[in-house]
C-alpha cells in the first residue's frame, strides 16, 4: 500500500479543523472588508486616491476604478438574434523528458469558431507543432517545463489573433482565452528582450486593430486586487501591505454583490508586470456572476485596453459570456472555451504515438542508441506489475 | 434504398456480427433493419452482406449536461452533430456473403477487419441478395438475440419488400413469410409473435396483387 492511510487520519483531522478555523476568520475578514468596500464606494475622487496611494508604494498589484462607481453591479443588454461570432483557443503541451527514448516538446492549439445565430455548425482549427531544437538557447529552454507553457501560450493568442482577423469586418468578433490575459509562464522582467513576448504583442495588436474582443476568463479565481486596493486606502503600513492575504478573495466580496448575470465595475489592473506592457494592450477587469441565486459563482474577465474603452463591446462580452455559460447551465464556464480545450488536448496514447513516430525516423536514419533511463524503466516495469497485481 | 455512401468503419466484430462506428457527418443513419456491404478490400475475401440490428447513440459527461439544459441552441446541436466525437454505434449482424460474384447465405468465412469500410446497399444489391436462393439467411435474423427477431425481420421484408416491387419481383413477401412460417412451424408462440410484427410493418402486399392481376 503506498500511502499510509494510518498515519493520514490525524493529519485530515488537523486538516480539518484548520480550514474550519480559516473560515471562521474569513468570514468576520468579510464582513470588515464588504463595510470598507461599501464606505469606499461613497469616497470623493476614488480612483485618484488610490493612484496617490500607489505612487507612495510603488510595485504593489493592485485594482485602480476606471469610470464606474465600484459598487456597481450592471446586467447585459439583450443582444438575441444577433449575428457574433465567438473564437476560443486553448492549447496543450507535451514537456520534454530526458528519460524517454527521445526527448521532445509539442504544443497543440485549437481554435473553436462559432457563428451565433448563423445556423452553421461550428468551424475547428488544430495546429501541432513540435518544438524544434536546432536553436541551443531554445534547446536549454525546452528544459524548462515553464518555457514550454509560455511557447503554448503564445502559439494560442497567434493562432486566435490570425483566426480572428480572417472574420469579415462588419460583425462582431469576441476571442477569449482561459485564464487572464497576463502570460501566466512568464516571469522575466524585461519583456522587450523576449522575441516570444514580441509575438504576443503582436497578437493582440493585430486584433486591436480590427477592433477584435479580446477577453481572458478565469474560472473560481483567487485574486486579491480589489481587496487590496482597500487595503492600501486603509493600511498605511507599507510593509503590511506586501504581505499577501489569503483569507478572503475578490470573489468571496462580489458573491455579495452581484446577482446571477451581473457584472461588477471595470477596474484597471495595477501590476508592475502590466505597466512593462505596451499601452494598448494593458488589463482591465471585471468580475461576473455566472451562477443562480442559490449558489454565487464569480468569474474574473481580464479584457485589453482598446475593450475597456468601448462600452459596446464589453455589453456584448457580458452578454455572450452570460450565453455560452447557459449552454452548459449545471456547471457554467463558456461553451466555446470547454471544446477548444477538447480539441486541444493531447492524450497519453497520442504522445506515445508521436514518439513512436519520431523513434521509427530516426532508426530508418541509422540511430540505434535509443533507449528510455533506467529510471523509467523501473517506473514502467513497477507500473506494469502493479497493475498486474490489480487485474 | 440508393444511397451507395460509405456511413461508417468497423470497430470490431466476429463471425457473426460486427460493430460499427457511425460518422454523424456523412449521412442519415443507416435505419433499423436495413441492408448493408462491407466490401473487405483485401483480395480473396468476400463482400458481406449484413443486417442493422442495434442503433447505440451514447453520450458523454458533457453531452449529458447540455441536456440537462432548458434550450439547446442551434449552433451548439450542429457542434455537437458535426464535430463531437458523439458516439454513434451500430450492430450488424452477417447474413451471407458474396464471393466471385456467387452469393451465399452461409456466414462469411472470416469477419472483416477493423476499420474497413461499411456501405448501405442499393435496391439491386438487396433484390438480387434476396431473390438467390431459398431464403436461407432468414434462419440467421430469426436467431437473432440483442433485438426481438419480429421486429428485424418485419423492418428487413419492409425494405426487401420495396426493393423487390420496385425491380418488378412479385410475390417476394409472400414467399418470404411462407418461408417464415415454414421455419417456425415449431415454435407458435414466437411464430406469432413474428407474424404479429410483420403485419404490423409497411408491406405492399396489397400492391403485388393488385401488379400480379
Amino acid at each position: 500500500m503506498p500511502v499510509n492511510y494510518l498515519q493520514l487520519q490525524s493529519q485530515i483531522h488537523i486538516l480539518s479543523d484548520s480550514i474550519l478555523n480559516q473560515r471562521e476568520k474569513g468570514k468576520e475578514a468579510l464582513e470588515k472588508l464588504t463595510d470598507q468596500f461599501k464606505a469606499a464606494a461613497n469616497l470623493p475622487d476614488l480612483a485618484e486616491r488610490v493612484s496617490a496611494k500607489l505612487r507612495e508604494n510603488r510595485g504593489l498589484s493592485c485594482a485602480l476604478p476606471r469610470e464606474e462607481r465600484i459598487d456597481s453591479h450592471i446586467s447585459a443588454s439583450d443582444h438575441s438574434g444577433e449575428i457574433v461570432n465567438i473564437l476560443a483557443a486553448d492549447g496543450s503541451q507535451i514537456n520534454p523528458s530526458r528519460h524517454e527514448e527521445v526527448s521532445f516538446g509539442l504544443i497543440n492549439t485549437a481554435i473553436f469558431k462559432m457563428r451565433m445565430n448563423g445556423n452553421e455548425a461550428p468551424q475547428i482549427v488544430t495546429e501541432t507543432k513540435l518544438l524544434e531544437r536546432e536553436d541551443d538557447s531554445l534547446q536549454e529552454k525546452l528544459n524548462n517545463e515553464a518555457n514550454v507553457g509560455l511557447f503554448r501560450d503564445v502559439e494560442e493568442r497567434r493562432l486566435l489573433s490570425r483566426e480572428a482577423c480572417k472574420i469579415p469586418q462588419g460583425e462582431p468578433v469576441v476571442a477569449l482565452t482561459d485564464g487572464p490575459l497576463q502570460l501566466y509562464y512568464f516571469q522575466e522582467p524585461n519583456t522587450t528582450e523576449n522575441p516570444l513576448v514580441n509575438e504576443y504583442y503582436k497578437a493582440l495588436a493585430e486584433m486591436s486593430e480590427k477592433k477584435i474582443i479580446t477577453a481572458g476568463y478565469t474560472d473560481r479565481p483567487r485574486s486579491t486586487f480589489v481587496i487590496d486596493m482597500l487595503r492600501l486606502l486603509m493600511n498605511s503600513d507599507p510593509q503590511d501591505l506586501r504581505v499577501k492575504q489569503t483569507l478572503v478573495f475578490d470573489s468571496n466580496l462580489f458573491s455579495r454583490i452581484l446577482l446571477p448575470g451581473e457584472r461588477s465595475a471595470l477596474f484597471k489592473l495595477i501590476s508592475p508586470a502590466v505597466e512593462q506592457m505596451p499601452a494598448v494592450v494593458q488589463i482591465s477587469f471585471f468580475y461576473l456572476n455566472v451562477g443562480n441565486n442559490s449558489r454565487p459563482m464569480i468569474t474574473r474577465i481580464e479584457i485589453p485596453e482598446w475593450v475597456s474603452k468601448d462600452p459596446a463591446a464589453i455589453d456584448l462580452l457580458h452578454y455572450s459570456l452570460l450565453q455560452q455559460n447557459g449552454f452548459i447551465s449545471s456547471n457554467p464556464y463558456p461553451y466555446a472555451l470547454h471544446r477548444a480545450h477538447e480539441c486541444a488536448v493531447v492524450q497519453f496514447s497520442e504522445k506515445e504515438h508521436v514518439k513512436q513516430l519520431i523513434i521509427r525516423e530516426l532508426l530508418s536514419r541509422g540511430v540505434t542508441d535509443l533507449g528510455k533511463s533506467a529510471k523509467q524503466i523501473a517506473k514502467d516495469l513497477f507500473g506494469t506489475t502493479y497493475r498486474d497485481f490489480e487485474e | 434504398m440508393t444511397d451507395t455512401s460509405m456511413f461508417g468503419r468497423i470497430l470490431s466484430s466476429n463471425i457473426r456480427e460486427c460493430v460499427v462506428g457511425y460518422r454523424t457527418s456523412e449521412s442519415a443513419i443507416p435505419p433499423f433493419g436495413s441492408m448493408v456491404r462491407i466490401p473487405v478490400s483485401h483480395a480473396q475475401q468476400p463482400e458481406i452482406y449484413g443486417l442493422v440490428t442495434d442503433i447505440q447513440i451514447e453520450e458523454d459527461g458533457f453531452l449529458r449536461q447540455l441536456a440537462t439544459n432548458d434550450q439547446v441552441s442551434e449552433e451548439v446541436m450542429l457542434d455537437a452533430r458535426a464535430n463531437r466525437n458523439v458516439p454513434v454505434v451500430l450492430r450488424i449482424l452477417f447474413i451471407g456473403y458474396l464471393e466471385n460474384g456467387n452469393i451465399s447465405h452461409l456466414l462469411p468465412p472470416c469477419p472483416p477487419l477493423t476499420l474497413d469500410n461499411i456501405y448501405k446497399c442499393t435496391n439491386a444489391e438487396i433484390t438480387a441478395f434476396t431473390s438467390f436462393g431459398n431464403f436461407g439467411y432468414i434462419r440467421h435474423i430469426l436467431k437473432v438475440t440483442n433485438v426481438p427477431p419480429g421486429e428485424l425481420l418485419a423492418a428487413h421484408i419492409s425494405q426487401a419488400a420495396k426493393a423487390q416491387f420496385a425491380d418488378n419481383h412479385f410475390g417476394w413477401t409472400e414467399r418470404a413469410i411462407n418461408e417464415v412460417i415454414y421455419l417456425m412451424r415449431d415454435n407458435y408462440a414466437d411464430l406469432l409473435a413474428i407474424l404479429g410484427a410483420i403485419g404490423d410493418a409497411d408491406i405492399s402486399l396489397d400492391g403485388e396483387e393488385e401488379e400480379q392481376e
